[in-house]
C-alpha cells in the first residue's frame, strides 16, 4: 500500500512539474491515501442522478 | 488590558455621539495599543496610522457639522491582508503575490466601510493566501492567541481575530472558505459571521476557493456584526457571484426574543465525534439551555453526510485554489510557505472527476439541508471541537484528518455564526456555531444577540499585557 502511494505521488508530482524535498515527499506519501479516500467517498451510488452545482450563463457579458 | 477604550462598536458609537470621546482620540488609543502589543501578538502586517488619523479627523468634522453616516462613523476597524485597500499593499502574507495586485484601490467591501465613515487601522495577518499555517522563515508576523501566546489563534483570518479579542480595533474583516472567520472568532473568543455565499461582494479579495469564499464581519458582539453587515452586504457587478438580494436592516431584527424558535441540534458528527472535548460539549449544551429558557424549542436532528460534506468542501477548495496557484507552484515552490505548499499541492493530487463529483455531492447536500431547514429555523453545533491547540502541534496533515464543523456550511453556501459560550479549564475560549437558511443572517444574529443579552462571554478580554510581560 505504501509503495502504491509512493508511486502515485511520484507520478502526480512529475505530471504537475513539481519538485519537492524528500521530507515533503514522505509527508505527501503518508497523507495521500487519506485524501484519496476522502475523494473516493464522494462517489456515492445515490448521486447518480445529480448534476454538478455549477452554473454557466451563455448570455453573460 | 487597559479599560479606557470602549469594548464594542455599539458603545463607541454612543460615546462618539455623546461627545465623551472623539474619533481621533479613539484612533490614537487603538494605535497606541497596537504599538504596544503587535510585536508579541503578530496581529497586523501593516498599520496605516496616517490615513487612519485623517479618516478620524474627517469623521469628527462630520459629527461637528451634524453629518452622521451611521453607527460605523469614526469607528476603528481592521482589514485582513488578502483584501485590497488603497492605502496599504496587499501581500496575502506571501512572497508570491504580485506586489501590483490590488495596488491603490479599495475592494468594494472596503469602499463601503470607508463611505460609512469607518477608520481603517491597517492590514491584519492572514494564513498565506488564506490557507496553511504561519512559516517563520517567510518574514511575516507570526500570529499568537492573546489568551495564551503558545496556542494558535486559528486561521486564516488570524490577525483580525487577535485584533478584536485583544482590543486592537473594535472589529474587522475576515474571509471564510472553510472556517476562516469562525475559527479565529471561536479560538480568540468573539463573534464572527460567515455570510451566505454572494451576500458580500468579494471582488478585490485574493481568491482561495472561487465558489466558497466569503467576506464576513468579526467583532465582539452579534450586534456589532449586524451593523457592520448592513454596510458590507449588497450586490456589486464586479463580482460574478454576488447575489442580487435585498439587504435588511439587520440591527432592527435583534429583538432579544427567541420564543418559539426551532433549533435543530445535530448530535451525530457534531457532538458525538471523539474529537469533541467534554468542555466544548458542556459549554454548548449550557448555551442551548439559555436559549431554551428564553422559549426556544430544541430537537435532535441529523445532518446527513456531514463528513462527506467536509470532504467535498476540501476537494473543492484545494482544486480551485490550485488552479489559481498552479503556475507559481511550478516555478516558485520554495517561495510559498512550507505549510501553504503542503496544503495547496493537494489540488494536483485530485482528478477533474473528483472535483466534478464534489459538485454533484454539493447539489445533493444542498437539497438535503433545504429539507432539514423546512422544519428548523437554525442548527446549533460547536464551532470547533476543542479549544485552541498549541501552535507547534498544528500541521496541514492534522487538519486533513480532523473533523470540520465549519466546512460543510461553506459547501452549501449557508450563513453560519461563531458565538463565544465559555472557557476551558485552561483559560481558552469556547464557541457555539449557529447555522441558518440562505440569506438568513438576520435570524442568526438575532439568536446570538438574544444569547449575548443573557451572557457576557463575548465581553471577556484576555490578560494580554500580563502575558506579554511574561
Amino acid at each position: 500500500m505504501a509503495s502504491d502511494a509512493n508511486a502515485a505521488v511520484k507520478m502526480l508530482l512529475e505530471t504537475a512539474n513539481l519538485t519537492v524535498s524528500e521530507e515533503e515527499f514522505a509527508i505527501f506519501t503518508e497523507s495521500y491515501p487519506i485524501l484519496r479516500s476522502q475523494a473516493d467517498g464522494l462517489y456515492l451510488p445515490h448521486l447518480d442522478a445529480e448534476v454538478p452545482a455549477v452554473s454557466f450563463d451563455p448570455a453573460a457579458e | 488590558m487597559p479599560q479606557d477604550l470602549p469594548l464594542t462598536v455599539k458603545d463607541a458609537a454612543a460615546a462618539l455621539r455623546s461627545g465623551s470621546v472623539s474619533s481621533v482620540q479613539l484612533t490614537e488609543g487603538f494605535l497606541n495599543r497596537i504599538s504596544l502589543l503587535n510585536e508579541s501578538l503578530g496581529a497586523f502586517v501593516a498599520v496605516t496610522g496616517e490615513s487612519a488619523l485623517k479618516a478620524a479627523q474627517a469623521a469628527d468634522s462630520d459629527f461637528a457639522a451634524g453629518v452622521d453616516r451611521g453607527p460605523l462613523q469614526g469607528i476603528p476597524l481592521a482589514v485582513k491582508d488578502i483584501i485590497a485597500t488603497e492605502d496599504a499593499p496587499t501581500t496575502a502574507n506571501s512572497r508570491v503575490l504580485d506586489p501590483e495586485w490590488g495596488k491603490g484601490v479599495d475592494a468594494p467591501v472596503v469602499a463601503r466601510l470607508r463611505s460609512a465613515g469607518t477608520v481603517l487601522l491597517g492590514k491584519t495577518t492572514t494564513s498565506e493566501f488564506a490557507i496553511g499555517l504561519p512559516d517563520p522563515d517567510k518574514g511575516f508576523p507570526i500570529p499568537r492567541n492573546p489568551w495564551n501566546l503558545d496556542h494558535t489563534p486559528a486561521g486564516s483570518s488570524s490577525g483580525t481575530g487577535i485584533t478584536v479579542a485583544a482590543g486592537l480595533a473594535l472589529g474587522g474583516l475576515g474571509t471564510d472558505t472553510g472556517g476562516s472567520v469562525r475559527g479565529p472568532a471561536a479560538q480568540n473568543g468573539h463573534t464572527g459571521l460567515k455570510v451566505t455565499f454572494g451576500r458580500v461582494p468579494k471582488n478585490g479579495v485574493a481568491p482561495l476557493g472561487y465558489t466558497l469564499d466569503s467576506v464576513g464581519p468579526m467583532a465582539r458582539s452579534a450586534y456589532d456584526c449586524a451593523i457592520m453587515l448592513e454596510v458590507m452586504a449588497g450586490y456589486d457587478s464586479g463580482d460574478s457571484y454576488a447575489a442580487q438580494v435585498p439587504v435588511p436592516k439587520y440591527s432592527e431584527l435583534l429583538t432579544g426574543d427567541v420564543q418559539g424558535l426551532r433549533i435543530g441540534v445535530p448530535m451525530p458528527y457534531f457532538y458525538d465525534s471523539p474529537e469533541v472535548t467534554d468542555e466544548v460539549r458542556t459549554a454548548v449544551f449550557a448555551a442551548l439551555d439559555v436559549l431554551k429558557t428564553g422559549g426556544a424549542e430544541m430537537s435532535d436532528v441529523e445532518v446527513p453526510y456531514a463528513e462527506q460534506a467536509k470532504n467535498a468542501n476540501h476537494v473543492t477548495l484545494v482544486a480551485e485554489a490550485y488552479s489559481f496557484h498552479r503556475n507559481n507552484m511550478v516555478n516558485r515552490w520554495n517561495d510559498y510557505g512550507r505549510f501553504t505548499r503542503r496544503a495547496l499541492v493537494r489540488g494536483a493530487f485530485l482528478t477533474a472527476a473528483d472535483y466534478t463529483q464534489a459538485q454533484r455531492f454539493r447539489s445533493f447536500f444542498r437539497r438535503e439541508l433545504a429539507q432539514l431547514f423546512a422544519s428548523y429555523d437554525v442548527l446549533i453545533t460547536p464551532t470547533w471541537p476543542s479549544p485552541a491547540p498549541r501552535s507547534d502541534e498544528m500541521s496541514p496533515e492534522r487538519q486533513l484528518r480532523s473533523v470540520s464543523f465549519t466546512g460543510p456550511w461553506n459547501l452549501a453556501g449557508l450563513p453560519a455564526l461563531a458565538v463565544p459560550c465559555g472557557f476551558s479549564s485552561s483559560g481558552l475560549p469556547l464557541s457555539m456555531q449557529i447555522i441558518g437558511k440562505p440569506f438568513a443572517e438576520g435570524a442568526l444574529l438575532a439568536v446570538a444577540d438574544a444569547y449575548q443579552r443573557q451572557t457576557d462571554w463575548h465581553l471577556k478580554v484576555p490578560p494580554v499585557h500580563t502575558a506579554v510581560a511574561a
